[in-house]
């Protein structure tokens, strides 16, 4: 139990030290804050928060895209066509 | 009700199909995005389907389609149900080998190559009675499973300016791959026949198909089987 929680915690200081902009922390951020947070969170809930925001982000310019989904309406015509010939 | 990954929903558009069970992740079904990538559902088992636990129905072949056509839900299926459908696109799409470092090609399938192949770019249009089609689409599906369900999931390239981000990686030729909408076609619909003109470059190598593995990977929120 006590080696679990050393390794747990030498995981969270690594990943304080090495990920703390990928993990969406200031680059400025005291470490000891880092580690507080990282260790109340946990670094994969942190991980999966700044994957939503770089999604929402980064959708907004690909979501109301004409091109893809003439696609989109073309390959399911295709489909539909393709199934019942 | 909002369109939400692993809700199932009422799809008979396609013949043989009774449903469509929602798999590309809540931020784009949350944009304003017009379509979205999940899996067909059937009430009969067949080649690259799979029963969804605790029901009498399959999952079958990854499809994008437009949001406005799900209009029924069904059913919201929880982190159990949908785990065996997720672990069969991490096989089926070569996930886990291609995350590798340094990333591992899937295993060739022995005999005849009569189907689409992994990695190879190809277009796709019907035989016959519609224009020629100038869309690239990458086969992300594994050798096995398109000799299987003759056909392959692919990705479309697009050189879309000023766009990128997870969902959209960025190809060596400097194409990104539309990773968001990852589709099934039928071998009738793909030009993979020798005689059949192809793209040029006519085939993405390892290093391309690790980014669009890590593209199909947060597309369809698979980071926690990786």
């Amino acid at each position: 139990m006590a080696g679990r929680q050393v390794r747990i915690a030498e995981e969270v200081v690594t990943a304080a030290s090495t990920e703390r902009a990928s993990l969406g922390f200031a680059s400025d951020a005291p470490i000891g804050v880092v580690v507080a947070e990282l260790a109340r969170d946990g670094i994969e809930y942190r991980r999966m928060q700044q994957r939503e925001r770089a999604r929402a982000a980064a959708y907004a310019s690909w979501a109301e895209n004409d091109e893809l989904h003439e696609d989109v309406l073309q390959t399911l015509q295709w489909t539909i066509e393709a199934r019942t010939a | 009700m909002a369109i939400r990954r692993g809700i199932l929903y009422e799809f008979t558009i396609v013949p043989g199909a009774s449903g469509f069970l929602v798999l590309t992740n809540d931020q784009w079904t949350a944009a304003r995005s017009l379509d979205v990538s999940g899996a067909l559902v059937y009430k009969d088992p067949g080649a690259g389907r799979l029963r969804i636990p605790d029901t009498d129905a399959f999952a079958g072949e990854l499809l994008q389609i437009p949001k406005d056509r799900l209009v029924t839900p069904l059913a919201q299926l929880d982190a159990d149900h949908l785990l065996p459908i997720e672990e069969s696109l991490c096989d089926l799409l070569a996930l886990r080998e291609l995350h590798r470092s340094p990333p591992k090609q899937p295993a060739s399938v022995p005999g005849a190559i009569d189907y689409p192949q992994w990695s190879q770019i190809y277009y796709a249009s019907p035989p016959e009675g519609e224009p020629p089609q100038n869309k690239r689409r990458i086969v992300v599906s594994v050798d096995g499973y398109n000799k299987a369900t003759r056909g392959a999931v692919c990705v479309r390239t697009t050189t879309s300016p000023n766009r990128e981000g997870p969902g959209f990686p960025v190809l060596a030729d400097g194409t990104k791959a539309v990773c968001i909408l990852p589709t099934f076609f039928s071998e009738r619909l793909i030009r993979f026949k020798p005689r059949d003109g192809r793209p040029v470059p006519s085939q993405l190598f390892a290093a391309d198909m690790a980014l669009v593995a890590e593209g199909l990977v947060d597309a369809l929120d698979l980071h926690h089987l990786i």
